[in-house]
């Protein structure tokens, strides 16, 4: 029998996540992750692969190719101290439209949402991208978390039954902190902010599960 | 002497956390990705807040 873990997630159900994951960023990244698991699909970034930044980007192409639906925040392009741009997402939000554009099948039906943290800032730094999905999140995670939502709700199969409202999903979100917040602390494990992309994204499923259990009659 | 035919063995329901759960109407598929030893922890944590509350039920 094969290795469940090792099976990949389907396409339709996959999410690609292009963003920063440096600790600045790490609340709104996180909102992000919770809304795309607790609406039933799955996050996938380069931290899948490994939880350094450091990945090629061919891996990404890959990851690219497996997922339907991309969420691309260029909310973070601005330059660091040393007067640099940052490029990653800006080329990887490129190569995601350019499978959309150029692939065939299935990468024709890609969805992409482009989060931004200011209005039309994006018209002086990348104007072609003007005409996609573009959403503002003005750098709070409960905005993202909206944002996030509202998208994959809008794109649902009519027969599908319908998300939870943002509210709903930002208050189960900060009970999720509370409840595994104390119960790492019981445990002598690090805290939710220390953990991995792995070991978050897996305790998000797994409070889910147990949350579903608590409902069951 | 002809065998009694054995009676079919009803399939092991699969754990709540390797399964697909529904929550408020959503399928929520499980996790598909290497398990850490934290992870781990986090797993058996929450199962034991599961568990002992239906055992109370039962007994009650």
């Amino acid at each position: 029998m094969a290795n469940r873990s090792a099976l990949k997630p389907p396409a339709a159900k996959s999410v690609f996540i292009n963003c920063p994951f440096d600790d600045g960023f790490k609340p709104i990244f996180r909102a992000i992750v919770f809304t795309i698991i607790s609406s039933g699909y799955y996050p996938r970034c380069a931290l899948d692969a490994t939880d350094g930044a450091d990945i090629r980007v061919s891996k990404i192409a890959i990851m690219i190719g497996e997922c339907d639906w991309g969420i691309h925040d260029l909310s973070r392009i601005e330059v660091d101290g040393a007067g640099i741009p940052r490029f990653n997402m800006p080329m990887e939000l490129g190569l995601y439209l350019g499978a959309r554009l150029l692939g065939e099948g299935r990468h024709r039906k890609k969805r992409a949402l482009i989060l931004e943290a200011e209005r039309h800032r994006y018209d002086a730094v990348l104007s072609d991208i003007s005409g996609q999905d573009i959403e503002i999140h003005g750098n709070d995670p409960d905005q993202a978390m909206r944002r996030v939502r509202d998208w994959l709700s809008a794109h649902r199969s009519r027969n599908a039954p319908p998300l939870r409202g943002a509210t709903a999903m930002q208050a189960n979100y900060r009970l999720f902190h509370t409840q595994i917040d104390a119960l790492l602390v019981d445990f002598d494990l690090d805290a939710l902010s220390e953990l991995t992309h792995n070991d978050f994204t897996f305790a998000v499923r797994e409070w889910i599960a147990k949350q579903a259990t608590a409902m069951l009659p | 002497m002809a065998t009694k035919p054995r009676k079919p063995k009803r399939a092991k329901q699969p754990d709540i956390f390797d399964r697909t759960v529904v929550y408020y109407g959503i399928k929520i598929p499980p996790f598909r990705g290497k398990m850490s030893p934290t992870a781990k922890a986090i797993r058996e944590a929450l199962r034991a807040q599961v568990e002992p509350t239906r055992g109370k039920q039962k007994r009650a």
